[in-house]
């Protein structure tokens, strides 16, 4: 009986052919050997029609034909594998490779050739197991009888033929049962060999599957939706009315002001920029879509010269159609370079590209070229341009025309929207209108993601920890980001926004060692860990080891540039008594390049603690080196005023002041601008210096 | 493993015609060596540049797409280029790669009328044109059968030519095993003709088959494949001839054994069935047809031997008994 010979097989001596001349398993693998030498020359013949289809297909992305192909490949070479073991036995008594070793195949039970069934069955079984990439063959090697699983289904057996090859055998011992330690070593083999073949097959396939499946992802989409092109273009078209993201033009429009908020990468916009190209539309937005997308992303391979001629080629492609230079294209291209591109400045470094840096005058110039009518990428530039001139009081005029115009194309577009409420609340803040830039961040709700509520938020606050030091009021913005962490300690994973609400925490007054202590267990880095143990000494009184802490922290070379560096430097600021302790941070500044983000905030309190500790002179060097990088807002000129005046340099102080009151003018005078600053400049500045000039009256003395 | 030896390598002496063959194909692979790297390298630079594919991409796309009811392109080449059309960059760079080997857009690109991106594609034109001045210098398209110069001379001068050393090893390993065992057991005049006329037929079918590309035919495998299906043909009736085979590394498991000629033509026909019925006419690559055409030669030649259209001289009379024995 065919199941009971494939299961009870565990006592040799039951079987009834354990004394035959079996086949040696080594013969039978070499048998194999020399089958593959004569069969995969014929599976590749059975192969090549179906991996034609399937190459094609699959350059195509013609799924359903690359899926069918494979599937006919895989049965087609079954069907010839069952052919092949099954037409050899029943001609020749046994298959190429085993004829060739002197093996012969026998129905076991009558010792005959095997019937065309016996050999059918078998050679399903043997295809079956080649499934499994032939692993289940080794079982000649630990079966007791030498018979492989497709040999007990079918009955059969393999024995060597008396022959010249078999003579020296026929003399000696038939093949015995394996070993202990053979079929030991067999199992073991076909175990790791099976484990093996399934982890390289996965870690192989793995990355091949992902890849198809990303692939098959974007066909469906492209077949669904209008191309390969960028689905946050599309998005954003969806919610607007009357705009279709299957119109070239409309897309293109959509991803320049996408690009310009930052919402969009060089890549993506040169893509659509292709897309439109290619099929003739749009063209000299396309070209200026294409020389803005190399602007920002450069060419690895390409040298900055031919970076930036490729980018002058697109650039008077984009104006060669208009003569007069006043279309969008035009406008836009001699705002790209007014505005001295902060991007080339970083991607082209070069002498050339530093020609073209930011000139007001020229500024002025091409703003005064836009429109009601321009486009509304050309009014977002405008609007980018102004905030990084640091100009708020015309950006807040450039919103508001952007979101009371008729620029359909921003109309509904979320992200556009988003990117204008962060916009009007940082020309807020810059404007002085900080406390309607703070009523504006609490008031967005949900007009802006939270994760860039809390970005604003933590900017805000690093601003006004800066200027105020901790001085922080209950309407602060830091209120508003210690309440967002309060309410999702997950944003705590952020580290800048981790680090900018430790520094927050160090001022809450009051606040005890322990509670410090429990803060610093949640922090995720060991800078943030080991800022907050020094906040924490001195909770407890220990200020000369916080001090030397907070020194190592800021000498720290793993720390330079770290998230933590300007806490700790700004820390120590903070907590300083004399000239002496604040050295440190000094040489910090010192050593910050001048395009460094974080290099205004610790200038802005190091002038306001040199003030605080008379040193005037101090601080008015440092407030003059952050004027002279274009860093001119308004605490810092509130400041200078405190420092120049200190410093006896009264001409510079009254600049100064007169300074201030033109800024305060300007506002005044913007009709459009909604919300107001309540105290005027000037009056602040008088109250400080007066109180700062009382001898005795300093600021600093540390808690 | 199993790999034909017939009587092995024989002496120059043995075989001269094919030592003399053999030199001329590594003469001129010698004497080529330094201009064919010096170019491929030059035209390496071109090709690896991701921008001139991307472009060359999205151009053949455009070409493909306007050249509409003409129907001169695949439906591969067509769904190609429509995915490219649509912002595809993988179907780009696939056409880019594909569009050297067209015969179509080599031919008609440097003075079509391009719309599209026309900044990347007057870069595009001064490499493409540069591509066209090294394939003229390239002794592969000098000596090979291609678009560029397809003469009755390169049907002779291909099967001289190799553009890579592999190429060359294996081909020149073959052509000694059968064309010296040939020349011994035939005589030099049937291992000549059979070699050339085999090149030549391969060239031929090639051209009707596959039709002359842009991608140079170069190689003695056609006239190789020639010699090793005479031998399967010829001797497969006749007797066995010998091969070496390895199946374990264990003792009685490899070494030499006498064969069934039809073994040959099971390890060289084969591949190259599969190859033609594999391949896609767009991809190129290995000229299938020409190993066929080839073979085909092999097997008239046996058919003429048997027939006694063609008479053999062995030159087994020439050399000693000993020399011989397998």
């Amino acid at each position: 009986m065919v199941l009971e010979d494939v299961f009870h097989y565990s006592n040799p001596k039951k079987s009834p052919h354990h004394d035959e001349i079996m086949a040696s398993p080594i013969d039978r693998l070499a048998a194999q050997v020399a089958d593959l030498i004569v069969f995969l020359p014929l599976l590749a013949l059975v192969f090549a029609p179906f991996s034609r289809i399937a190459k094609e297909a699959n350059l195509t992305g013609d799924e359903a034909t690359y899926h069918a192909a494979m599937a006919g490949a895989m049965m087609s070479g079954y069907l010839s594998l069952v052919l092949y073991q099954w037409l050899t036995v029943v001609v020749w008594g046994g298959t190429p490779g085993k004829l060739a070793l002197g093996l012969q195949l026998q129905s076991a039970l009558r010792r005959d050739n095997p019937t065309s069934g016996e050999a059918f069955v078998r050679a399903l079984a043997f295809a079956s197991e080649a499934v499994f990439l032939g692993i289940p063959w080794l079982a000649v090697f630990t079966h007791p009888t030498r018979r492989t699983m497709h040999d007990r289904i079918a009955e059969t057996q393999v024995v060597a033929k008396s022959g010249k090859r078999h003579e020296k055998n026929s003399k000696k011992i038939p093949v015995q049962p394996p070993t202990i330690a053979e079929r030991s070593l067999a199992r073991g083999f076909q175990a790791a060999l099976s484990v093996s073949l399934v982890t390289v097959a996965i870690l192989a396939m793995k990355p091949q599957w992902e890849s198809e499946q990303s692939r098959d992802r974007r066909l469906a989409h492209a077949r669904e939706t209008e191309g390969f092109l960028c689905s946050e273009v599309r998005e954003e078209l969806d919610t607007v009315p009357g705009r279709s993201s299957k119109v070239a033009e409309d897309r293109l429009r959509m991803a320049l002001s996408l690009f310009v908020t930052g919402d969009l990468t060089g890549d993506c916009l040169d893509s659509e920029a292709e897309f439109a190209l290619w099929r003739n539309q749009s063209r000299p937005q396309a070209y200026l879509a294409k020389g803005l997308a190399i602007l920002t992303d450069g060419d690895a391979k390409s040298s900055l010269s031919q970076v930036r001629k490729r980018v002058e080629s697109y650039f008077a492609k984009a104006c060669s159609e208009d003569s007069s230079g006043s279309s969008d294209e035009c406008v836009m291209i001699d705002l790209v370079n007014s505005r001295g591109q902060q991007n080339a400045k970083d991607n082209l470094a070069d002498g050339e590209a530093q020609t073209s840096v930011r000139s007001s005058a020229n500024l002025d110039q091409v703003l005064a070229r836009i429109t009601p009518q321009s486009a509304s990428y050309l009014r977002l530039q405008a609007l980018r341009s102004l905030i990084e001139a640091h100009d708020s009081v015309r950006a807040l005029e450039v919103i508001d025309t952007i979101e009371s115009g008729s620029h359909s194309v921003v109309e509904g577009s979320r992200k556009i929207g988003e990117y204008l409420t962060q916009a009007r609340i940082k020309a807020l803040w810059e404007s002085g209108a900080k406390t309607e830039a703070r009523q504006a961040l609490t008031a967005v709700q949900d007009a802006i993601e939270p994760s860039e509520k809390l970005e604003l938020a933590r900017n805000l606050c690093s601003a006004e920890i800066s200027a105020q030091g901790c001085q922080i009021d209950k309407a602060s913005v830091c209120r508003i980001l210690s309440r967002s962490i309060e309410h999702s300690e997950s944003w705590l994973m952020n580290p800048e926004v981790a680090a900018v609400y430790a520094h927050v925490q160090s001022c809450v007054s009051g606040i005890g060692a322990e509670k410090l202590r429990r803060l610093r267990e949640k922090m995720p880095s060991e800078e943030g860990r080991e800022y907050l143990e020094a906040v924490a000494l001195f909770a407890e009184g220990q200020r000369i080891k916080a001090i030397a802490s907070l020194k190592s922290q800021i000498e720290s070379p793993t720390l330079v540039h770290g998230t933590f560096h300007l806490e700790a430097a700004r820390e120590l600021t903070e907590r300083a008594q004399t000239r002496s302790e604040l050295q440190p941070a000094l040489a910090t500044f010192a050593q910050m390049d001048v395009n460094e983000e974080s290099r205004p905030l610790l200038g802005l309190s190091l002038v306001r603690k040199l003030n605080g500790l008379k040193r005037f002179e101090d601080a008015f060097k440092v407030a003059l080196q952050l004027n002279h990088t274009g860093q001119n807002d308004q605490d810092l000129l509130k400041q200078m005023v405190i420092a120049a005046e200190g410093a006896g340099h009264h001409k510079m102080a009254s600049g100064l002041m007169e300074t201030l009151a033109v800024r305060k003018a300007e506002r005044d005078d913007s009709e459009d601008l909604p919300l107001r600053e309540p105290a005027s400049a000037e009056e602040e500045v008088g109250k400080a210096v007066n109180k700062l000039l009382v001898p005795g009256n300093v600021e600093g003395e540390g808690p | 493993m199993i790999f034909p030896i017939l009587r092995g390598l024989l002496t120059p002496k043995m075989a001269p015609l094919t030592y003399l063959f053999l030199f001329l194909n590594l003469l001129v692979f010698v004497v080529t060596a330094d201009q064919v790297d010096d170019v491929n390298d030059k035209m390496d630079q071109i090709l690896t540049d991701s921008r001139f594919m991307e472009t060359q991409g999205s151009a053949f796309a455009y070409m493909i797409h306007h050249s509409g009811k003409l129907k001169i392109f695949s439906p591969m080449l067509v769904n190609l280029a429509e995915n490219a059309r649509k912002g595809d960059s993988q179907s780009k760079r696939a056409l880019a790669s594909l569009a050297i080997r067209n015969n179509d857009f080599m031919e008609k690109a440097e003075n079509y009328k391009f719309g599209g991106d026309t900044v990347a594609l007057g870069d595009w034109k001064k490499n493409f044109h540069h591509i066209l001045e090294l394939e003229e210098s390239h002794p592969s398209y000098q000596w090979g059968l291609s678009r560029l110069r397809p003469g009755w001379m390169q049907y002779v001068t291909y099967q001289f030519s190799h553009g890579e050393f592999m190429h060359l090893f294996w081909n020149m390993v073959f052509l000694v095993i059968f064309g010296s065992f040939i020349e011994v057991e035939l005589g030099s005049s049937i291992f000549a003709l059979t070699l050339i006329g085999g090149g030549l037929l391969g060239g031929i079918s090639y051209a009707f088959l596959s039709g002359i590309s842009s991608s140079p035919l170069v190689g003695a495998s056609a006239g190789v494949s020639a010699l090793m299906a005479l031998v399967g043909f010829h001797w497969m009736k006749k007797e066995k001839v010998r091969f070496f085979y390895w199946l374990l590394p264990l003792r009685g498991y490899f070494g030499f054994a006498k064969l069934s000629s039809g073994l040959v033509l099971l390890i060289s026909m084969l591949p190259d069935l599969s190859g033609t019925l594999g391949a896609s006419a767009d991809f190129g690559a290995v000229a299938y047809t020409a190993h066929m055409g080839g073979a085909l030669m092999g097997l008239l030649m046996s058919f003429m031997i048997r027939r006694g259209i063609v008479v053999t001289e062995p030159r087994q009379a020439m050399v000693t008994a000993k020399s011989l024995r397998p």
